[in-house]
């Protein structure tokens, strides 16, 4: 053994610990830089607001999830995310199709308060910033997307307030809409006039002839489209309803979405629309197959209101309704790997809800109707909190008003006033369950003037009331009451029977007073 | 002479084979100018396709007025309709330029030569075409690629036909062609009010999305 260490050892030495130095501090670096990166995509440091993701697939009925216990298996990824969500069993959409309840979802208010009742309408001008992108604006980076044009309509008006607002054609396949590049600046007048009059898709065009030669340009578009997703789409690709050929695949939506997670810097709130399942209803192959079973529930009889839409043909749409809600849940399954795989589940709360249900009964199909049954509006609301790993279930009635308030309650900020929702149980709120919640349809009523034509429901508890006023014959002014805890398929009208009718009529009737104070 | 100032009337002379000596284009130039239409003839068919296309578009307007008043202001209907008339006389420009184009395709005699008549048959022609394809949108829905890609030669195809057969009609008709054309030449008043409207309405959408 050497009593002194030489020169050379020193010089062995120093180098060693250099390079020590020297590849330490590389892996300090890369450590540092990935721990930046997950921290960039979904850590969070202690403190800070958490990021909220909206999720909504539109028209998607809780009745027909497996998820609420539908007997088809429609929702296996719902159900993965629910294992680690609140789930809530009685959650209500505001109105019957989006325009009234994505009004509600914005500004916390019913519908026969925001006024935005007519198809693709706006909330009323001295409402607009009634808005939760107003409230969370400066705040929050929000990021929007939406695949429905009502939406978008919305989103227009209160866009001032969104840092970035992506293109509702951004991912289709074929048929680019004009308002959004041309008239961007004046998007809902571009969108009215263009997209909605002179060259809307399925009626009597405003421009005689352009119109027409642009229904060939989105024929050779489709036809395209659905050449290169033949094998998937055998039966033709879904489209966005009233717009110009815009076709989609539900894929390639997903994808899109997919990269725009986490695009907002934190504490980010995005909002995400997805048109499936919402009609038409254009199931892939591998899902085409899919429940063919020869279930049928119990049929009701035809609404003097329906289209008296034959019960065969209202179980055949059922069906591919079904597979298309199979396949659309596919895709959130895609969805809710990436969350989990990039870190998401872990300082996000992610929601996932629709706007509306979809009917499949007393002669109707879809969610155009004046009919507020239940399968037209129980939907599914999950809310996943930062880091949660079980199941919670909330068995009180709650609305899509609600979530107004809890989303500013999560992110920190006041609530205001004029909300008429509650922060939601599980989050803070109160566990209420005789509270009022409302339903209100009036898309034949003018927003100037008192609701004098319309559906109105009231739920409170197991009880529910729905009032049919202005339309023909008995349902100019008609009531119908369902207990919904020993019937809730809403057989047997209970309106002259039931002890709890008389109450949920006062009040209900007592609040159409109080909303229609202030309109000829 | 230059032949990118030349005179309006020295244009409508050469379309009259009048043109003097002096006033002889070079072959392409004046070929051009016999083919073109002068504007005493441009004017009636144009105030044709104007009247069509924006009582067309009002219509559609009157159609939809009840629904849009359900949910929109006064002000708002007005922005709209400022859009829907701008639109509307580009739209007529553009189905001018059509027609314009069938005059430099087909012989002079056939087109170029009664461009009134001809060109207000052909308008009038692709009205009903038109109006019946409006009404009837399953026609234009479904279809192949195969059957997209040959429609607009069965349309040309059949504009020939039309054409050929009218100018037969009219040659030997001549009462035909002259209701035509007074028909056409009925509709400038129409013009004074519908151009000014369409170019107050382009500038309007022109403001609020350049402003």
């Amino acid at each position: 053994m050497k009593d002194q260490i030489t020169r050379r050892d020193f010089l062995k030495i120093l180098s060693g610990l250099g390079a020590t130095a020297f590849f330490g501090g590389i892996t300090g670096r890369l450590a540092t830089s990935q721990e930046n990166s997950t921290k960039k995509m979904g850590q969070q440091a202690a403190g800070q607001r958490p990021n909220i993701i909206f999720i909504l697939f539109d028209a998607m009925s809780a009745w027909h999830l497996s998820l609420y216990g539908y007997t088809r298996k429609t929702s296996p990824n719902l159900e993965r995310f629910a294992s680690k969500a609140i789930t809530y069993n009685q959650h209500r959409s505001a109105g019957l199709y989006t325009t009234p309840s994505g009004g509600s979802l914005f500004t916390g208010t019913y519908p026969w308060t925001h006024r935005a009742l007519t198809y693709g309408s706006r909330v009323l001008p001295r409402l607009a910033d009634h808005n939760l992108f107003r409230l969370l604006h400066g705040t929050y980076n929000q990021l929007a997307f939406t695949q429905n044009l009502f939406v978008d309509t919305l989103l227009y008006q209160f866009g001032k307030n969104i840092d970035d607002h992506e293109k509702l054609d951004k991912f289709t396949s074929s048929g680019k809409v004009a308002f959004n590049k041309v008239f961007a600046k004046d998007a809902f007048y571009g969108s009215k006039s263009f997209d909605q009059f002179l060259f809307k898709s399925g009626e009597v065009h405003g421009s005689l002839f352009l119109s027409l030669i642009n229904d060939l340009r989105g024929e050779a578009g489709r036809n395209l489209a659905e050449t290169k997703q033949a094998n998937a789409y055998p039966y033709g690709l879904p489209y966005l309803p009233a717009l110009d050929h815009t076709y989609f695949a539900l894929s390639d939506v997903m994808d899109g979405v997919i990269s725009l997670i986490g695009k907002a810097a934190s504490p980010s709130f995005s909002y995400f629309h997805f048109l499936s399942p919402h009609e038409p209803y254009k199931p892939t192959s591998a899902y085409f197959g899919l429940f063919h079973d020869n279930w049928t529930p119990p049929a009701k009889p035809k609404h003097a209101l329906s289209g008296g839409i034959p019960e065969d043909y209202l179980n055949a749409a059922r069906q591919t309704y079904d597979q298309y809600v199979a396949n659309t849940d596919a895709e959130f399954g895609r969805l809710m790997d990436h969350l989990e795989k990039n870190g998401f589940m872990e300082n996000s709360y992610i929601i996932v809800t629709s706007d509306h249900g979809e009917l499949f009964e007393r002669g109707v199909v879809g969610h155009g109707s004046p009919l507020a049954y239940e399968s037209g509006i129980r939907i599914p609301l999950l809310i996943h909190t930062p880091g949660q790993q079980a199941q919670q279930n909330i068995l009180t009635p709650t609305s899509t008003v609600d979530l107004f308030p809890t989303l500013l309650h999560i992110a920190g900020l006041p609530i205001p006033d004029y909300a008429e929702g509650l922060i939601l149980p599980g989050l803070g709120g109160p566990n209420a369950p005789d509270r009022s919640i409302f339903v209100v349809d009036a898309k034949e009523n003018s927003e100037f003037t008192k609701i004098k034509k319309g559906t109105l429901a009231l739920i409170k508890d197991n009880y529910k009331l729905i009032h049919t006023i202005g339309y023909r014959e008995q349902y100019a002014d008609y009531y119908e009451f369902y207990d919904l805890g020993s019937d809730p398929d809403e057989f047997h009208n209970q309106f002259d029977k039931h002890p709890m009718a008389k109450y949920l009529k006062e009040e209900l009737d007592s609040k159409l007073n109080q909303v229609n104070q202030g309109y000829a | 002479m230059d032949t990118y100032k030349v005179d309006p009337q020295v244009i409508d002379q050469i379309h009259f084979g009048q043109e003097t000596q002096d006033q002889k284009q070079p072959g392409f130039w004046r070929w051009l100018i016999k083919k073109i239409p002068s504007r005493h003839q441009i004017l009636p068919v144009f105030s044709l396709i104007v009247f069509i296309v924006y009582t067309w578009a009002l219509y559609r307007m009157a159609w939809t007025m009840q629904s849009w008043l359900y949910s929109m202001s006064v002000l708002d209907i007005l922005v709209l309709a400022a859009y829907v008339l701008g639109f509307a006389l580009l739209e007529s420009l553009i189905v001018l330029a059509f027609v314009l184009l069938l005059s430099l395709a087909f012989p002079r005699r056939l087109f170029a030569q009664k461009f009134v008549v001809q060109g207000s048959a052909t308008v009038l022609a692709l009205t009903l075409l038109a109006v019946a394809l409006q009404f009837n949108q399953a026609a234009l829905s479904g279809l192949s690629i195969t059957q997209v890609a040959s429609l607009p030669a069965f349309f040309l195809f059949g504009l020939i036909l039309f054409l050929i057969f009218f100018s037969i009609v009219t040659d030997r008709f001549q009462k035909i062609a002259q209701v035509i054309s007074i028909f056409a030449e009925r509709l400038t008043v129409f013009s004074y009010v519908y151009i000014p409207l369409g170019i107050l309405s382009l500038a309007v959408v022109m403001i609020r999305n350049v402003l």
